[in-house]
């Protein structure tokens, strides 16, 4: 159990909670919730440790309401461009109510991914980036951007 | 007998299915269960799931289907969200042990037997769900619901009667203020049944209200949270689900059982007020110009003060602004009635209940837009949720989402705020029109007018001021400001 529980506060943490401890009331909850079901819900968001550099521009920028384009760049941890990664961009609003908007890749070279995605309201949006390497490997990031209103 | 009863057009009690199921003795609970279980879902997602708003099951049900429903079962039914109040589940537990342990606890104290905490609570919680962008956040929506289970078992394990839901309970506050424009109301059948009672059950019996209603007294949905323990008390069967004239109750202002008359509760007015103004500061705090206004603000006060500029919008927007506008209106009123003439505040009183329905309109066109653009958000989130825990192995649909087409939502928030804006006129005019009761001058209509006036022109432009908040584009920002700046 205590195994489980020391997961549950590693997965179960809110944004910008990530190294505070359980308080001891927050222990009994998770515990009642894991007789429940189990600890298949949970995503680990930690700091990424593989060395990677995936980062990303709007076009335009700041990005507005509508057809927009994502400039995703992806660098090993040499510093090298990789080109030849899966990628799959997921934008998601930071509040309940909007469905994902799926990114399209468009086109890749010298480690740069054209993505267009269309933003469907303005406000914070955060973009899922998963870079799926060659090898098998995954490189993922949580990347935040706010959407203007034209 | 069956000669004396008034035949109520529409008594849900005596509708076949749902008047059995309401008189059963369990009605309550059986209502109250699946909200529980419900209520452990979104804590355990939102503690453990993904902390993603629109992809956890706490925020998507809190932020959009339970304010959405709540709104939708006022404007149609009454108080059916206390009705099937989770939190009171618990609270029974409470209730034993403060029976057992405490020689039935104490009684709440004077100083606090009112509305005055729940109106602190609810303004520092409307500040905190702006400042911490709590819609945004999975982890503090469960927190907030487990803090709701704690506190209201902590007041009613300590304090007699119904004390969490009648003085402290936000939710509730809300709930009461929104069912006074229902169409449903708990109400005795046959006043005369009453005046022969000697028993009272209702009130005195163990099963009496808890909240001090007392049926032949009650008048309206104040305090009422359609617990149905009057309807099992009372051996004569004497109380239903009644129909009535939406708004009608805040037309009039006869002395209220458990409550008192309107007029002469400071701490309701401020209640009512700061329900009325903040469904105005809600929708405004997600649209775009608020971040201009911020901005602006912090550069005045040389930096970023995300924490000084929000409490001067509140400032302003809840308290400054509304004392003025009320005050204003309640000295123009008063300077047209005919003597005697009540003070300021036992105007403003009166009269302030005639924006209850511009107010509600305006939370059933903001929640609404919210429920019908994500709606079907909760699809998705439940079968991710199931595929998770090994429940289901189909595919996930993110693609679901709205309910009505984009070009359908600002009619329909429109629609809401016009309605709204109706029954406020009406009920101000119906004000003015029993304040001039008795009155003999042949230019009735236009005194009436005259006296009304004020509320009238504060109504048009509160509608304008909503319309003008609810054809702007929605842009929730806020969140950032840890991550990027
Ligand atoms: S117990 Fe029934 S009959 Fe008696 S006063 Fe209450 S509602 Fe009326
Ligand atoms: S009058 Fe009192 S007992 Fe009856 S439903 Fe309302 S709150 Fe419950
Ligand atoms: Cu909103």
């Amino acid at each position: 159990m205590v195994p489980l529980l020391h997961r549950a506060a590693r997965c179960g943490r809110g944004r910008g909670h990530s190294r505070r401890r359980l308080p001891p009331r927050r222990w009994i909850v998770v515990l009642l919730v894991f007789l429940m079901a189990g600890c298949g819900r949970m995503q680990p968001t930690g700091a990424p440790q593989d060395g990677f550099s995936l980062t990303m521009a709007a076009q335009p920028s700041p990005p507005v309401v509508g057809d927009g384009q994502l400039i995703v760049t992806l660098h090993d941890p040499d510093g090298r461009p990789v080109s030849d990664a899966r990628l799959q961009v997921e934008g998601n609003m930071n509040h309940a109510g909007m469905k994902p908007s799926f990114g399209v890749i468009t086109a890749a070279a010298d480690g740069q991914y054209t993505v267009a995605i269309r933003w469907t309201m303005g406000g914070d949006w955060y973009v899922d980036i998963k870079a799926t390497l060659a090898d098998g490997r995954v490189i993922a990031r949580r990347l935040p951007i706010t959407v203007h209103v034209r | 007998m069956s000669g004396s009863r008034p035949v109520h057009t529409l008594d849900l009690l005596r509708w076949p299915i749902l008047g059995r199921f309401l008189k059963w003795r369990h009605a309550r609970t059986a209502l109250q269960v699946p909200f529980l279980l419900a209520a452990a879902l979104i804590v355990f997602d939102g503690l453990v799931g993904p902390q993603l708003a629109p992809k956890n099951l706490a925020t998507v049900s809190v932020w959009l289907h339970y304010r959405g429903l709540v709104v939708l079962a006022l404007l149609v039914a009454g108080n059916l969200f206390c009705m099937a109040c989770p939190f009171m589940l618990p609270r029974r537990i409470a209730r034993w042990l403060r029976r057992r342990l405490w020689r039935d606890g104490r009684p709440v104290p004077r100083i606090v037997r009112n509305k005055w905490p729940a109106v602190v609570l609810l303004v520092l919680f409307f500040f905190v769900y702006e400042r911490f962008s709590l819609w945004a956040s999975p982890w503090w929506t469960a927190w907030i619901v487990v803090a709701y289970f704690a506190v209201a078992f902590a007041v009613d394990a300590t304090f007699r009667g119904a004390a969490f839901c009648k003085h402290v309970c936000p939710v509730g506050q809300f709930n009461f203020f929104g069912s006074l424009i229902s169409p449903l109301e708990i109400k005795v059948r046959a006043a005369a049944r009453c005046a022969a009672c000697r028993t009272k059950d209702c009130i005195r019996g163990p099963q009496g209200c808890e909240l001090a209603l007392f049926q032949p007294a009650k008048v309206g949905n104040m305090d009422c949270t359609f617990c149905l323990d009057c309807i099992h008390a009372c051996p004569y069967d004497n109380i239903g689900l009644i129909g009535r004239t939406p708004t009608a109750e805040l037309w009039t202002d006869p002395f209220r059982s458990g409550i008192g008359r309107f007029s002469r509760r400071f701490d309701l007015t401020l209640l009512v007020a700061v329900l009325i103004f903040s469904s105005f500061i809600n929708a405004f705090a997600m649209i775009g110009p608020v971040y201009a206004l911020r901005e602006q603000i912090g550069r005045w006060l040389g930096g970023p003060a995300p924490t000084v500029d929000l409490a001067l919008i509140f400032g302003i927007g809840l308290v400054v602004l509304p004392g003025l506008l009320l005050a204003a209106a309640g000295w123009a009123t008063r300077r047209s009635l005919p003597a005697p003439v009540e003070p300021l505040t036992a105007v403003i009183g009166r009269f302030i209940y005639a924006l209850v329905p511009l107010g509600f309109g305006m939370w059933l066109a903001h929640y609404s837009f919210h429920f019908l653009t994500g709606g079907l958000t909760l699809v998705p989130v439940v079968q991710s949720f199931a595929a998770d825990v090994g429940l289901y192995q189909g595919a996930v649909e993110w693609g679901l989402g709205p309910l009505t087409p984009g070009e359908w939502l600002f009619p329909i928030e429109a629609l809401c705020l016009y309605a709204g804006a109706f029954g406020s006129l009406v009920a101000a005019m119906q004000i003015a029109h029993r304040r001039l009761a008795g009155e003999t001058t042949p230019d009735l209509a236009w005194r009436t007018v005259r006296v009304a006036a004020p509320w009238l022109i504060l109504i048009l432009a509160l509608l304008i001021v909503g319309l003008a908040i609810l054809v702007q584009p929605m842009e929730m920002r806020g969140t950032f400001q840890g991550l990027s700046g």
